[in-house]
């Protein structure tokens, strides 16, 4: 599904140039569950936001669904976006002044989905993460484990091929935490290919393949223990 | 303390240095309008102060309500009044009349000259320090009948010499000068100019023994002053007031009382009279529930609390960056107090600049307000002895009231939450959308009602000049008595540029006011409609322009003038009417009006002891000929004359225009040699006292251009904000898929609805403004929903094109660039 050839990217000041990521090779595979470890500054998030498609790779290649896009628009890159990748994110990111309800439709809306059909989906999306009874609530009014189910529900609505989680859990206590991990290995179970970001030991074991980064460079790529033995 | 929340502030300033511009010239132009609209009401109410007695003296006003239409605080009252007064009030230490009267023309050594003339009591001196440049007191009380004359027109006639003990002559007689005073110094309501609200060059004095007024009590041209004397002031006003009550009861006959629903009489200070007249002529018939200085000032108001709401969203969608600061200042123990008076100070040091700005903004057009309508605004300032107060006053007001939100908004901050983020949201978008709505609705409002002026300004000079059609000039009051528009019709053929000659009892679009009602049935209860009564002779129509929509136009063959029909007459009088009158009397069409009578009401046959018959011989179409006067829109044509001036009406060939006005020189003079030949266009005239109007509103404008202009600029500067703000959730929904056009639109679109909002809240305010407005025109433009289409398009595309650059921007933002900073 992914395939990033050395890939680099630099941000440039005035003054320096700091490289975030360098010869980032990796392919992920339809219905991985991969997660990406390492210590804060080394990359995890570039990575994740070049994979989002809401960041540009200064040099190398990047095919989705062995498409080349790279080199694609900022539209291109929107329409790629909206029809393939769901996100969640650490600090949920939904938005104060829509309901539940609106947050999770918000994907549908931009991909013009007639009203019916979102509404429905969006009961089927909350239903899954069993918040539809708060499906009328702003986000003020959910707790933060809560709110990072709205988050998920707002990241599957679209049926997306990728789904892209940077640190799920990080805000989350331990129970919340390990009820949106279960949610992700559902998702995963029925199919949905997830890339996550995490520090958390315990969250990566969940995955398929853990992939860990030291200073903008991918220092191991390999199967979860448990993965290992299943494969064996 | 002090020092470090100055210092605190300037380096706010200085990280958003185009906001502290915009709230600095939005509140110098709020600041600058409001001490406007203080200095022209301050010079207006400093009118004839230069007089010693200013204080003690009253204008006496008769104020009635009539049949056709409201006149209260009038200025001017019936000629009687000055000897009654005189007669029930003894301790005044007097009483003088001043009479309007015609302009007149004197020979000096066989030299004619047209000169503005008014009659005088010789107490007018007494009451009225003028100073003197020739002769004095003594010299006018000793030469009754004597004539007082302005620096200016004695320079005229008499050049440098000094024209006491000389004499003009006026038709047969010789009257002598026996004094030359200077023009009050303005502003007053004396002297020579068209401002003047009585003005004069000559005043011909008269002894108040002399004074035998006829009993006529519903003609109104005297101004009549009385001076309160020096001790016991106030119970000589308390006794002038008492007499003024059942006055009316008391003086005037029951048979001329009839005619008025109700009259009063009542006094004036000179410090009120230049307002209440200025208010006359704006507002006509509206003038008590308007005036022009409350309307100025509520303008003044209004821009002011605009540019405090410009402020205070501004401030406070700024102040969301300072959350880190406050939360962190009070983690180090700021009490609200201390975050208050911060902030307080903040707005304060900019009030403070905005004054600076104000002040260059007043001395800099101040000169231009001079010039052009002829208020010295700084006059008004300087002598305003409340101006410091003022001054402090609204410093302290201003700074209070631009502060409260952003303060309150800053005083809720929890610590916790800003030093988290290092940002919290910045106050509440609904409130700053109802203040960007109070903002536009303001501005569209008057935004509306600057479409509407404009408009029925363009539809009154389309109306009235025509560059296409033969001009139109009128001969003023010819020198000797007796209407020439006959004799003169025969010397047309002579004078090939002239095309026809009338003549008319007033000058088109002078205040004129003479009013008719009528029926067309003699039964009570009846159709009953005012129209304006324009004396005319034959060829007027042809001369004016006025095109005949049914029946016939007056004819000398068939038709007499109503002079020459005897007293005892009981036929018809052939009459004209326009199409609005024939409408007003219930008359389906023009065709359906000719031939059917019109009877004067039951009340006006009482009054004036006469009950015509009055035959409408023709309609014509409505053409415009004087402002409106309440709600009365239409014309009654007399074919009438005088044996006093009339004014004679020409139409001259619009190719031939220079001949035809030595032509008419030669054919007045051919009559009579010393006929002063005072030749006015009717589009000059229209020009003339449409200036007042025009003045006002260019100063009406340019008020609500301001307001509109700050809206705008607080538009602009809360788009610049509010994308700022939500530049995260503007990377969430561009993660989410939403392409910049989307986000962009989004945008927009918020900002929109207030904007409509605030179109529909200004639309019925405007509506009322509007109606009023044209209420003063006999040709009213209809009003149509354009200046309300024009003015919600406008709205919108100001406020679109004030976001949508800032929305596309924000729109632009790269998603990983939002969401790292997280």
């Amino acid at each position: 599904m992914i395939q990033l050839n050395n890939i680099r990217k630099v941000y440039a000041t005035k003054d320096m140039e700091t490289v975030a990521l360098r010869d980032i090779n990796l392919t992920i595979e339809t219905g991985e569950f991969v997660a990406v470890m390492g210590p804060s500054g080394c990359g995890k998030s570039t990575l994740m936001n070049i994979l989002g498609m809401i960041d540009t790779v200064s040099e190398g290649q990047y095919l989705f669904d062995s498409e080349d896009i790279t080199d694609f628009s900022e539209k291109k890159l929107v329409q790629m976006r909206k029809a393939n990748l769901g996100f969640i994110f650490q600090s949920f990111n939904l938005i104060d002044e829509l309901t539940v309800e609106d947050n999770v439709a918000l994907p549908l809306r931009y991909l013009k989905v007639p009203k019916a059909t979102r509404e429905s989906r969006v009961r089927e999306a909350l239903e899954l993460v069993g918040l539809n009874h708060r499906a009328r609530h702003k986000p003020s009014q959910l707790s933060g484990g809560q709110q990072q189910r709205v988050a998920v529900a707002r990241a599957v609505i679209a049926d997306p091929k990728l789904i892209l989680a940077d640190e799920p859990t990080g805000n989350l206590d331990s129970q919340n935490g390990d009820d949106v991990m279960e949610l992700l290995r559902l998702l995963n179970e029925q199919g949905s290919t997830i890339l996550m970001v995490t520090h958390s030991e315990k969250d990566a074991s969940k995955a398929h393949r853990i992939i860990r980064m030291l200073d903008g460079q991918i220092q191991d790529d390999g199967r979860t223990p448990e993965k290992e033995k299943a494969h064996a | 303390m002090l020092k470090h929340f100055f210092l605190s502030a300037l380096s706010h300033y200085a990280k958003a240095p185009l906001t502290t511009l915009v709230n600095v010239v939005a509140l110098a132009l709020g600041i600058a309008c409001f001490f406007g609209a203080l200095g022209v009401s301050s010079y207006w109410g400093q009118s004839d102060d230069s007089f010693e007695n200013r204080d003690r003296i009253r204008l006496i006003t008769q104020q009635f309500v009539s049949e056709d239409g409201d006149m209260r605080d009038n200025p001017m009252v019936a000629e009687p009044v000055a000897k009654y007064v005189r007669e029930d009030v003894p301790e005044l230490e007097a009483v003088a009349r001043v009479t309007a009267s015609d302009p007149a023309t004197f020979l000096v050594e066989g030299e004619p000259f047209r000169v503005e003339t008014a009659l005088a009591n010789t107490e007018l001196f007494d009451i009225f320090d003028f100073e003197f440049t020739h002769g004095d007191v003594a010299s006018i009380q000793e030469t009754p009948g004597s004539l007082v004359l302005m620096n200016s027109v004695a320079e005229r006639l008499f050049g440098a010499e000094n024209p006491v003990g000389k004499s003009v002559q006026f038709g047969e007689d010789f009257i002598p000068v026996s004094a030359v005073i200077l023009d009050p110094p303005q502003p007053s309501h004396f002297g020579t100019s068209d401002q003047a609200i009585r003005s004069f060059e000559v005043l011909q004095v008269l002894p108040a023994a002399s004074e035998d007024p006829e009993e006529w009590w519903l003609g109104v041209s005297n101004f009549t002053y009385v001076l309160l004397p020096e001790e016991n002031t106030s119970a000589a006003e308390r006794s002038l007031d008492s007499a003024l009550l059942d006055f009316s009861e008391r003086r005037i006959p029951e048979e001329q009382r009839a005619a008025l629903i109700r009259l009063w009489f009542g006094t004036m200070t000179l410090e009120e009279l230049q307002v209440k007249v200025l208010d006359g002529q704006i507002f006509k018939d509206n003038r008590n529930a308007l005036s022009v200085t409350n309307i100025l000032f509520g303008m003044g108001v209004l821009i002011l609390i605009v540019s405090i709401i410009n402020y205070s969203n501004l401030a406070t969608a700024q102040a969301a960056g300072y959350a880190k600061e406050v939360g962190m200042r009070k983690v180090v123990g700021a009490s609200q107090g201390s975050i208050a008076l911060q902030y307080w100070l903040e707005a304060f040091i900019l009030t403070l600049l905005g004054f600076v700005l104000a002040v260059v903004l007043i001395v800099l057009t101040a000169p231009v307000l001079k010039t052009q309508a002829g208020i010295d605004l700084m006059a008004g300032l300087e002598r305003n002895q409340y101006l410091a107060l003022w001054a402090i006053g609204l410093a302290l007001v201003v700074s209070v009231l631009a502060s409260i939100y952003p303060v309150a908004y800053l005083s809720r901050i929890r610590p916790v939450e800003a030093l988290r983020s290092g940002k919290v949201r910045g106050g509440n978008r609904r409130l700053t959308e109802v203040l960007v709505g109070i903002q536009f609705a303001a501005a569209s409002a008057l935004l509306i009602l600057v479409l509407v002026v404009g408009q029925q300004n363009a539809h009154m000079r389309n109306l009235v000049l025509s560059p296409d059609e033969d001009p139109v000039v009128v001969l003023e009051g010819l020198a000797v008595e007796g209407d020439h528009s006959d004799d003169y019709r025969a010397m047309l053929d002579q004078y090939p540029s002239l095309k026809s000659i009338s003549h008319i009892g007033y000058m088109p679009w002078s205040d004129y006011r003479n009013m008719m009602n009528t029926s067309p049935t003699r039964d009570a209860g009846g159709i009953e409609a005012t129209s304006t009564r324009s004396d005319i002779g034959y060829d007027f129509f042809e001369t004016y322009g006025a095109k005949l929509l049914a029946g016939r136009l007056y004819d000398p063959e068939q038709d007499r003038y109503w002079q020459a029909y005897p007293d005892d007459y009981n036929g018809d009088f052939p009459t004209v009417i326009d199409a609005t009158y024939a409408e007003a009397l219930g008359y389906a069409s023009s065709e359906e009006a000719v031939g059917q009578p019109l009877y004067m009401t039951r009340q006006a046959v009482q009054t004036f002891d006469w009950d015509p018959t009055f035959r409408i011989i023709g309609v014509v179409e409505t053409v415009p000929l004087v402002y409106g006067i309440g709600n009365i829109r239409s014309n009654f044509y007399a074919l009438a004359r005088y044996s006093g001036e009339m004014n004679l009406m020409i139409r001259i060939d619009r190719n031939r225009v220079q001949e035809g006005i030595e032509a008419i020189e030669t054919m007045v003079k051919s009559r009579d040699p010393n006929a002063v030949v005072n030749l006015r266009f009717t589009d000059d005239e229209f020009e003339r006292n449409f200036q007042t109007y025009q003045g006002i509103n260019v100063g009406f404008m340019g008020l609500s251009l301001i307001a509109f202009a700050i809206s705008t600029i607080g538009l602009f500067a809360m788009a610049v904000f509010t994308t700022l703000q939500r530049r995260h959730e503007i990377g969430v929904r561009k993660t989410l898929g939403a392409s910049t056009g989307d986000v962009t639109m989004q945008l927009v679109k918020e900002f929109t609805w207030p904007v409509m909002i605030a179109n529909l809240i200004a639309w019925p305010i405007a509506y009322y403004a509007a109606t009023l407005y044209l209420h003063n025109f006999m040709q009213r433009m209809s009003l149509t929903l354009l200046p309300w289409i024009i003015g919600l398009i406008v709205t919108l595309l100001i406020a679109w094109v004030a976001v949508g650059g800032q929305a596309f921007k924000a729109a632009r933002v790269k998603p990983a660039e939002v969401l790292k900073s997280e």
